[in-house]
Order: structure tokens, then sequence, then C-alpha cells
């Protein structure tokens, strides 16, 4: 691979902001006609390096050799001219605009003033079609899936004849089918010549897509390796700089009394259609239940419907003992609730607000951080640095506004908050998505920390692995109902599999 | 990795301090630059009527500072912006646009004269705490109608309270024409509040009183309710993330409507302090708009307390200015609403980023 000339070679690229380096004297190299994967966690360097090569940054040192020619790519619009494109995390197209309008915008192919639609229409076929990459070019890109707009981003920059797609964390937003299709759309790129750059940080990606991968921590480039030399725990080990523990290891469970109880539960959706139906179970002081399926099948709800933020129209919920079907949220977290909330931005967290505000919003009066209403400053700076340093959230002050967080410590925020107050249920909804390897870790290990402390543990997730290594028994939820039960340790993907498709159940008689 | 050492344990007061300084002077800088701006394209107009630009422009921003007189009326003139900019501060920061201020000023103003020449036997500082709570309840309860219609139904609180200002204009009109008229007056207005409620002033001749001190108080103390309580806290809560408040465990609807409450109480207080200090009773008409004026000061302040508080004298000076240079010079007062009018455009600036990041994705496009 290193006998010819790289496409693009980057010699000492280094980018700095203000103090903080994001990119230090990095060298990349990607041959013409490859997949390469960049990987590394949040906030390694990955995406301010491809914004560099995109000509939205400037390095402050170092050098690009494109074809082994030195270039400076002043702006995106001199990227383009260099065959080179690049599909960012988020979608930049117009929403009232048709897919072939979008591709074409500032271009559309007319005389003057006057567009021809009917030619656009038709180039944006003949692109799709060459690319084997399927669209309506008529349709609004308001009314196209996720997957499909992300298939528009990528034709319009090849639409600019790009030789390097840049792709940046392009499953993010994807479903597990349109991860798949767009994986079959790059293998498609490369079979006609083009070379692609795909930032993840997902370990099972690169082993499914890319033909060699380099890894960035710390704003360091520590190794460019063939994908068929390295396993997903060497590749992890890169990453985070050490060894990264897949399958949590946890003590053997001692469950306890019953701190969870739900009984015949049933509720709707916000649209009124029937959402959870008839759902009991139990989760013990030191267990952790997990409630596995498909997003979609109900999991939602039913934690809303725990939480108390929204009412189930039948059944009863009780917490040690106590029946709090009927009561608000302040009264079932102080009947030793706590939950972590499904996504981190809209209920975990106000990202405006300072870490301190985030973590005390349920406290003060419990933590003793305002007398008579009034907050002490002083006192919520305190507590709120001595929980920052508890749960290691990282580059925050009390002070800091959430937003200026990565994920992982957004999530830390949120576990810090919620642990504080000492509960005897903690309800973790998809605690880990969207985070790294890293973090990821971080959060398993404190669930089992609780778990191992006596608290009742329910995880809902969509992400199998993470029930499987975590919980000592598993629901699975298909359309509302729990399909099937079984002890963790005897569960295997595949078995679980079946359930959450609704091919099998513990009650075939009950449907619909 | 150096990046985690950051040491947690030494509290910086010197950055700190800057950093305070710097976030004030953020709020601050933004909003004199659209003012300068404004002011620049003001030029043309008073060239395009053939006018003196230097004299003009000459009374217009320094007449109020050339003596105690002219500038103590632009202190006047400053009292009832901060009170209707600090009632629109507080709805926005709890997530809801309070456009009222006007009318909930027109009640406070009202029943603060109302208790003012019924208490008539109460001592002086008694009978001002005791028109200014009549006048709170007055406006709190005028704009908690508004919030209540938002918690339970949904109603949209912008038209709600822009359309409850014209209620409350006519209902207090109502009753001063009616009931309430004095009758030894040419012109519906009410008797006087009793004398000792008369706000003394502070810079004779000028018109400003004791009032620009209670609106200064007024500010400060809605500065502590806001940051330095727990219900301060709940408020920005609600107002910037609404469905984590819910997950805090706040009852999203009732913070909703006591933040209404307060912010009219606001307002109110403001009418009770004119009541007070200029006229001495309630007249249909005591304010040419304070209530629109102070919505445009405090978005000038981008909402931030401080902000609205410096933004409240800077529209007062430009008020003021436009009334001597309209003595001194023959550009008339007007002039004003121009500026006014293309500073409210200029705020809309905002989305300049935005539109900036389009220009270039469609030059990258090209």
């Amino acid at each position: 691979m290193t006998t010819t000339t790289p496409l693009i070679e980057l010699k000492g690229i280094t980018k700095r902001f203000g103090n903080l380096v994001a990119d230090d004297h990095v060298d990349l190299s990607v041959a013409e006609g490859e997949i390469q994967a960049l990987v590394g966690e949040n906030g390694a360097g990955k995406t301010t390096l491809m914004n560099i090569v995109f000509g939205l940054l400037h390095p402050d040192e170092g050098e690009i050799l494109l074809r082994g020619k030195p270039v400076t790519i002043r702006s995106p619009l001199a990227a383009a001219r260099l065959g080179i494109g690049m599909v960012h995390q988020h979608f930049k197209l117009v929403p009232s605009l048709t897919a072939a309008e979008n591709i074409f915008l500032g271009r559309e192919p007319g005389k003057g003033i006057m567009v021809q639609g009917a030619d656009t229409v038709r180039m944006a076929a003949e692109l799709a079609e060459r690319y084997q990459l399927e669209i309506d070019p008529r349709a609004r890109v308001r009314f196209l899936s996720v997957g499909q707009q992300q298939r528009v981003e990528i034709l319009k920059a090849l639409s600019y004849d790009a030789h390097l797609l840049i792709l940046d964390e392009p499953t993010a937003v994807l479903t597990p089918q349109e991860t798949e299709e767009l994986f079959h759309v790059v293998r498609e790129l490369r079979a006609r010549g083009k070379t692609v750059i795909f930032i993840t940080h997902k370990l099972n990606e690169v082993r499914a897509v890319a033909d060699r991968f380099s890894v960035m921590r710390d704003g360091k480039l520590v190794a460019t390796v063939a994908t068929g030399e390295a396993t997903e725990a060497d590749i992890a080990r890169m990453m985070v700089g050490r060894d990264v523990l897949f399958r949590v290891t946890k003590p053997e469970g001692t469950p306890g009394r019953t701190v969870l109880q739900v009984h015949g539960l049933s509720g709707l959706r916000v649209d009124g259609t029937p959402a959870v139906r008839d759902v009991s179970f139990e989760v013990h002081a030191g267990e952790i239940v997990g409630i596995a399926g498909v997003e979609g099948n109900g999991q939602s709800e039913l934690a809303e419907f725990i939480c108390g933020l929204r009412p189930p129209t039948e059944g009863r919920i009780d917490i040690d003992g106590v029946d709090v079907t009927r009561q608000s949220v302040v009264e079932r977290r102080s009947a030793g609730l706590a939950f972590v909330a499904e996504d981190r931005m809209d209920r975990g967290v106000s990202p405006s607000m300072s870490i301190a505000e985030n973590l005390a919003a349920p406290h003060y009066r419990r933590a003793g951080l305002a007398t008579r209403g009034i907050v002490s400053p002083g006192r919520l700076r305190r507590w709120a640095r001595s929980l920052i340093r508890q749960f290691d959230i990282r580059n925050a002050q009390p002070a800091t506004p959430a937003q200026s967080l990565s994920g992982g410590n957004i999530q830390k925020v949120v576990l810090a908050r919620e642990l504080t107050s000492e509960p005897k249920v903690l309800l973790a909804a998809q605690p880990s998505r969207g985070l790294d390897v890293g973090a990821t870790e971080s959060v398993h290990r404190t669930l089992i920390e609780q778990r191992s402390e006596g608290r009742a543990v329910l995880l809902v997730s969509s992400e199998l692995s993470e029930i499987l290594s975590l919980s000592d028994r598993i629901l699975v939820m298909y359309r509302g109902r729990v399909v099937h039960e079984t002890a963790g340790r005897d569960a295997t993907d595949e078995g679980l599999g079946l359930y959450m498709m609704g091919l099998k159940s513990d009650h075939p008689g009950e449907s619909r | 990795m150096t990046r985690d050492s950051i040491p947690l344990d030494e509290e910086n007061t010197a950055a700190r301090f800057s950093g305070a300084l710097r976030s004030v002077g953020n709020a601050v800088l933004q909003p004199i630059m659209t003012i300068v701006f404004a002011l620049l394209i003001g030029v043309l107009v008073v060239v395009a009527i053939g006018q003196d630009p230097i004299a003009a422009y000459h009374a217009f921003l320094f007449g109020s500072f050339d003596n105690a007189l002219d500038f103590g009326n632009l202190l006047a003139k400053a009292t009832p912006l901060i009170t209707t900019g600090i009632c629109v501060m507080i709805a926005f920061r709890g997530g809801a646009f309070n456009i009222g201020g006007e009318g909930q000023m027109y009640l406070g103003a009202f029943w603060g004269a109302v208790a003012g020449f019924t208490f008539v036997s109460l001592p002086g500082p008694l009978l001002i705490v005791v028109i200014i709570l009549v006048a709170a309840v007055a406006g709190g309860l005028w704009a908690a109608i508004a919030g209540i219609l938002k918690a339970l139904w949904e109603v949209d609180e912008v038209v709600s309270t822009l359309l409850l200002n014209y209620v409350a204009m006519l209902l207090t009109q109502y009753l001063v024409d009616n009931q309430f008229k004095d009758v030894t007056a040419g012109a519906p207005m009410t008797t006087y509040v009793a004398n000792q409620a008369w706000l003394p002033q502070i810079l004779p001749p000028s018109a400003v009183t004791v009032g620009l001190l209670i609106a200064l108080a007024v500010a400060i103390g809605t500065w502590f309710l806001m940051f330095r309580t727990v219900w301060g806290a709940r408020v920005r809560a609600v107002g910037t993330n609404r469905r984590f408040a819910q997950a805090m465990g706040i009852d999203v609807r009732r913070v909703l409507i006591q933040t209404m409450f307060i912010s009219g109480a606001v307002a109110g207080i403001g009418g009770a302090i004119e009541v007070m200090g200029v006229e001495h009773r309630f007249y249909q008409s005591f304010s040419p708009g304070f209530g629109f004026l102070g919505l445009t000061a405090a978005l000038l302040g981008r909402l931030n307390p401080w902000g609205t508080l410096a933004m409240a004298f800077v529209y007062a000076a430009l008020l003021n200015g436009a009334a001597i240079m309209q003595i001194q010079t023959p550009v008339p007062n007007p002039l004003v609403n121009i500026l006014s009018g293309i500073i409210v455009v200029l705020m809309t600036a905002q989305a300049r980023p935005s539109i900036a990041r389009f220009l270039r994705r469609k030059g990258a496009a090209a």
C-alpha cells in the first residue's frame, strides 16, 4: 500500500484553539481507492482534522500533499475543486427544497435567473444512477428519512466530482438497517475508484467496512493499521490507551427485597395509541433488570410512566412498598426513585445552565444548598465541585454551562445528580447512547456499583450487548408487552433477537 | 491528559471577576453597536431633510448631559423603562413573552391611585408601601391571566398579553370616566393621592424622584430573585428546558403562572411610581407606551438584568435627547421614532451568523 503515492498525505498538522491542542503534529496518509476509518474517542481531534482537509479550518502548522503535491486548502470551495467532498454529522440541506434542488443548489442549470427544473431532476437522477444511490430527486428533503437525507448529502458531494469523500460519523443518526445500506454504498463507491475517510467511534463498523484504520487519541495519531490485523479489543485499547472491558465483570448478585413493583401497567403514546399493555414485573434490591427490545415497542413510555412524567391508563407502581401511581415526580423522587432519561439533552440537563445548577436542580433543600429558599452560592459551588471530583467529570467547573461538556461527561453530570441522593431504585434509559467506548465503560461500571450497593436498577436499552453484559434478569418488550423473561446468564443475542422481532413469545395466546 | 489536570480547588477570584466583567461587557457591547449603527443611518435622514447633522446630533446625544435639569429629566424617563424592561426580562427567563407590560402598568397605576386616595390616614412611608403592593397585585393578577391561559390551554401568551393591553387600557378608561372620575377635573382622571404619598424629587427642578431609586431597588431585587433563590433557579430551568424542569420535579404550570404574576407585578409597580411621582393621580394616557419602550430596552439588553437596566438608561437618553434636539434645532422629534424602528430591525440581526454560514455554504457549492 505504501509503494504508490498516497492520494492524500497530511504531515505534521497541528491545530490549536487557545490553550487546547486539538491536533498535535498529525501525520496521516490515505491511499487511492481505500476506505480508511478514522477512529478515536469524542474530542480526540478527528473532526477538527477533517475540517482542515475540507478547508473549513486552517492548520497552525504542517502541510497537506495531494497526490504528492503540496496544496493549501483555503475554503470548502477550494476543497471541492481539488476533488474533496465531506458529509457532515449534521446535514446541511434545505428542508423545503427537493433532493435534486439541494444537490445542485447554487449551480442550477439554466439561463440567467430562469432555472431549468427538469434538467436538475434529470441530472440528479443520472448521478444517482451512476453511483447506484437510490433517491427520488423530486422528493422534498423534509419528507425524507435520515438515511435518505444522507444519500442526498453524499450525492451532493459526488456531484462535484469528488475523489475523496469524508464521512463524519455517518452512522450516528442511522438505524441498523440504514447503516447496512450505507456500508453497501461505501463499498460501491470504492468499487468505482473513490477514496473514503470514515469517521466513527464504533468498533464493529471499523471491522465491517474499513480496509485500514487510523486511531487518534488526545489530538495525536496513535497508529494506522490494516483492519485484518486487529481485533476490536486492540482497536479499543488504542483508542482509550488502556484495556477496555467489553463485558464488565460483575460479582455474583444477591437480590434482596422487592423495591420496584409494576403491576398490570398499561398506557398510551402521545398520539393516543396503546404503548404499554398489561406489563408486570419486579426489581429487587441489588439486582439489575434489563428491558430489551427494538426501539418503539413501548419501553420509552414505560420509563415515563414509572418516573411520573406521563400518567398510565391502568395498573399500579410501587416503590419500596408505597403506591406511587398517582404521585408527582417530586414525591416519587423522595420515595427513592432516581432516573437517567433516555435523551440527555432533552430531559437530562438544561444545556445552557451551569453544571452546578444542573446538579442541584432537585436537591436544593435536601442537600442544604439553600436556606429559606435563598441559595448559598458558596455552598452550591463547593457541593458541585465535590460531585465533579467524585464522579470524575472532566473539563468541568461548577459555573461551566453543561452544553460545553462532551456527551460522556454530560452523562456523568446526570448520574452524579441522580445518585447523590442515594436512591433505592435507579431507572437508566439508554444510558450509554451516543457515548464512546471509554464513557460507556464508565457508565456500566457505575451501574454495577449501584447494584453492589444494594440498589434496584432497571436498565432500559435497545443495545443488546449492554443488556446482556449487565442484567441479572432480562425482559423483552414487543408491541407494548413483555413477551419473554429470562435470567441474564442464560440469554444470548440470537435467542433474544427472536423475541425482539416478535417471532417468539412466552405467551403466544395474547396478541394485539 | 494535561487538559484534565486543571486544579479544581483554588478559587481563582481574579479570573471569576474578569469573567463577570466580560459577561457584562458582552451584554452591553452588542446593543451599543446596534444603536451606533442606527445613529449613523439617522445622519442620512437628517441630511436628507436638509438639516445640519452635527448640530442636531450634538443636541441629541449630549443635550441630556449639559445641565442638571436635562440630566434629571433623562433619569425620570428611564424610571418607567426600568420597570417595564425588567417585567419583560422576568417572563422571558421563564420561557414566556410578556408584551403586556403596558396594560399591567395601567392597572397597577390605576389601583395604586385608588389606594392612594382611599387610605389617606396612613403615614407617608406606609402609604407608599401599600400603594406599591396594591399596584403589584393588580399588575401581577392581570399578567397571571395570560399565564393561566397558557398553563391550562396552551393559549399563546404573545397574543394574550398583547390583547390584554387593550382590555386593560379600556377598562381603566371606563373606570376613570365613571365611578372614579374626579368631577372637578376637566379631563378623565382620578382625584389626587394623599399628599404624603407624593414621591420627593431628588434633583429639582427636574422631574426625577425617589421613584428612580424604587425602580433600581426592584431591578436589584429581581436579580436576587432570579439568580440567588431556588425559585429563580426553577424559573430559569423552565425557561431554558421545560422537559428537563419536569423531570426535576418542577411543576412547570405553576412556575409559569407565578413567573407571569411576578413579571406583571413589576410592571404594576412601575405604574404606581408614575402615579406617585409624576401626576400624583391616575389619568388616562399617562403612558406614551412605556410598556413597549421597555420591551425594546429589555431586548436591547439581551434580557440580562444588568443589560436591561443599562439599556433603559440609554433608551431614555435617546428619548430625552430627541426632545432637546427638537427645541434646539429644526430637526423634529420623530427622528427618534425612525431610530427606534431601525434599532428594532437591526436587533433581528442576531440571525447574521447563520446567514453568513448559509452564504459560505452557497459559496462552497458554487
